[in-house]
């Protein structure tokens, strides 16, 4: 059999579980934090009625989201309307299949580990557009063309970027990947400018296109709730619209795990020293990172148009992630 | 029945049904997400026939490319994604016989050929060997390849630059 096969066989069942668990504790823990980072960012308090500091505030949102009607409209295209939430957090739910968690972690040591990760998100896109045309409504059909507008083009340079990483750790097992950043901080590969300098420089890159991979601000088109009302998921309500919910956070955390795979070195910890912190906080510490940088952006920075989005992508990202993996060769060439 | 036997099986049923339902739905959007699903079946067969990476690039290139590409079409085009398909009798007919004359040939195909009873050992990492091939032996068709590519690309581009009326 092949590898596939024996990771999907053997850890099916146990990663399954993890994972749904990951998923679920990280949209609970995502939503107090997003409330509270902007709070704090406001000079307000955020949540604090219900539990100390309010930390109870979205295990009852949660609940209460269950609770709800399921409403399905008259007008809409049913089976693929009552598909679609699933496509799309099947999807967002696989990627974590792939991530490594910790040192020898086998469901992780995918020979095309990476090129599954991004492969895999084409789902997401076709759940999107699925949900977006079903639900019947012009603020739904225009949030799903905008999401996938904006999730095939950046792609392109995430790609070129993901490229480069691979290129030089010479394998697309992200294990491999983490494996080829061992012994410390500067040797990662978004931080060392001693190994190949234009990584770093990726990094930015693979950064930027990824905030507009999981639609946050500033690439928050596809649910502009000013000009959109809520976008593709504008019709859905309780279950399934909490499964899109769910999915859109677990993308959160997944972009920020790649990130942290590829540029900072995944489950390695900061200094050799410091090993005897197991590697799944590393992990999580590291992702989480990212996920508040996503927060403290969002309160940060204003909307695109969807010109500039389009132009920052095709002419600004795409251009120089050419040159990331095309110099970044070069250098691994002659130098590295 | 071994569990490979049994997902083959699974994966080559969605294949079918779900090419099936491309075939006969008379909802023009409906044929095209159910493609999603024949294309994830495909992708599914290599897995368990051992070609993994070939198995990821059909999920990136079908779904994330051809797929997308082919329902923003349907989608961009009024009157499209509602539209009811009908298809006349005469047209049934001519159908029918063309994918009687494929099946025919796709049935002499397979029992013509002479297929290996044993197999060599499947390579632990394909896309390392597809990798080396590419750069090695098959170098200029892959260059071709990528000419041909290059050369629609720079074609499309001509094209949407004069479509929009300032010429």
């Amino acid at each position: 059999m092949t590898e596939l096969m024996q990771t999907f066989w053997f850890w099916a069942p146990f990663s399954a579980v993890v994972i749904a668990i990951v998923v679920t504790v990280n949209a609970l823990l995502s939503v107090y934090m997003e409330r509270k980072v902007s709070a704090w960012m406001q000079d307000r308090l955020g949540p604090m009625e219900n539990g100390p500091h309010g930390i109870l505030q979205t295990v009852i949102d949660a609940v209460k989201l269950l609770l709800k009607e399921d409403i399905i409209a008259r007008g809409i295209d049913r089976p693929l309307f009552k598909l679609a939430p699933y496509i799309v957090f099947g999807a967002s739910f696989a990627i974590f299949a792939v991530t490594p968690f910790a040192d020898g972690h086998p469901a992780a040591d995918l020979n095309v580990g990476i090129f599954f990760a991004l492969a895999i998100s084409a789902f997401v896109v076709a759940g999107i557009m699925m949900a977006g045309w079903s639900s019947n409504n012009k603020w739904s059909l225009y949030g799903a063309m905008r999401s996938v507008a904006q999730a095939v083009s950046y792609e392109v340079p995430i790609s070129l970027v993901v490229l480069a990483v691979v290129m030089v750790s010479g394998s697309m097992s992200m294990q491999e990947i983490c494996v080829s950043q061992a012994g410390g901080f500067w040797n990662w590969h978004g931080l060392s400018l001693h190994h190949n300098p234009f990584l770093v420089l990726g990094f930015l890159i693979y950064f930027i296109a990824s905030l507009a991979e999981v639609n946050r601000t500033p690439f928050d088109l596809p649910e502009a709730e000013s000009e959109l009302v809520g976008g593709y998921h504008t019709e859905y309500s309780g279950m399934r619209f909490a499964l899109f919910f769910l999915s859109e956070y677990a993308n959160m955390l997944a972009v920020g795990m790649l990130a942290t795979v590829l540029f900072l070195g995944g489950w390695q910890p900061l200094h050799p020293a410091l090993g005897f912190i197991p590697g799944p906080l590393w992990l999580f510490g590291k992702a989480y990172g990212f996920v508040l940088l996503q927060m403290w952006i969002r309160m940060t920075l204003p909307r695109l148009r969807v010109d500039q989005l389009m132009h920052v992508c095709w002419k600004v990202l795409v251009p120089a992630a050419m040159g990331v993996l095309v110099l970044g060769g070069l250098w691994e060439l002659l130098i590295g | 029945m071994d569990v490979k036997t049994l997902l083959e099986l699974l994966f080559g049923l969605l294949t079918v049904a779900s090419a099936a339902w491309v075939a006969f739905s008379p909802k023009l959007l409906h044929a095209g997400f159910s493609l999603l699903f024949t294309f994830f079946g495909v992708a599914g067969l290599y897995v368990t026939l051992g070609a993994d990476f070939l198995a990821v690039t059909q999920v990136l290139v079908y779904i994330g490319g051809i797929l997308v590409l082919l329902l923003f079409g349907i989608l961009l085009t009024t009157a499209m994604p509602t539209a009811e398909l009908s298809v006349g009798p005469s047209r049934r007919g001519q159908g029918l016989a063309l994918g009687a004359l494929l099946l025919g040939l796709l049935l002499l195909a397979v029992f013509r050929a002479g297929w290996p009873l044993s197999f060599p050992p499947l390579p632990e990492n394909t896309a390392r060997g597809l990798g080396t091939g590419f750069m090695t032996t098959w170098i200029l068709p892959f260059e071709v390849v990528s000419i041909l590519l290059l050369g629609s690309m720079l074609g499309a581009l001509h094209l949407a630059r004069h479509a929009g009326g300032e010429k």
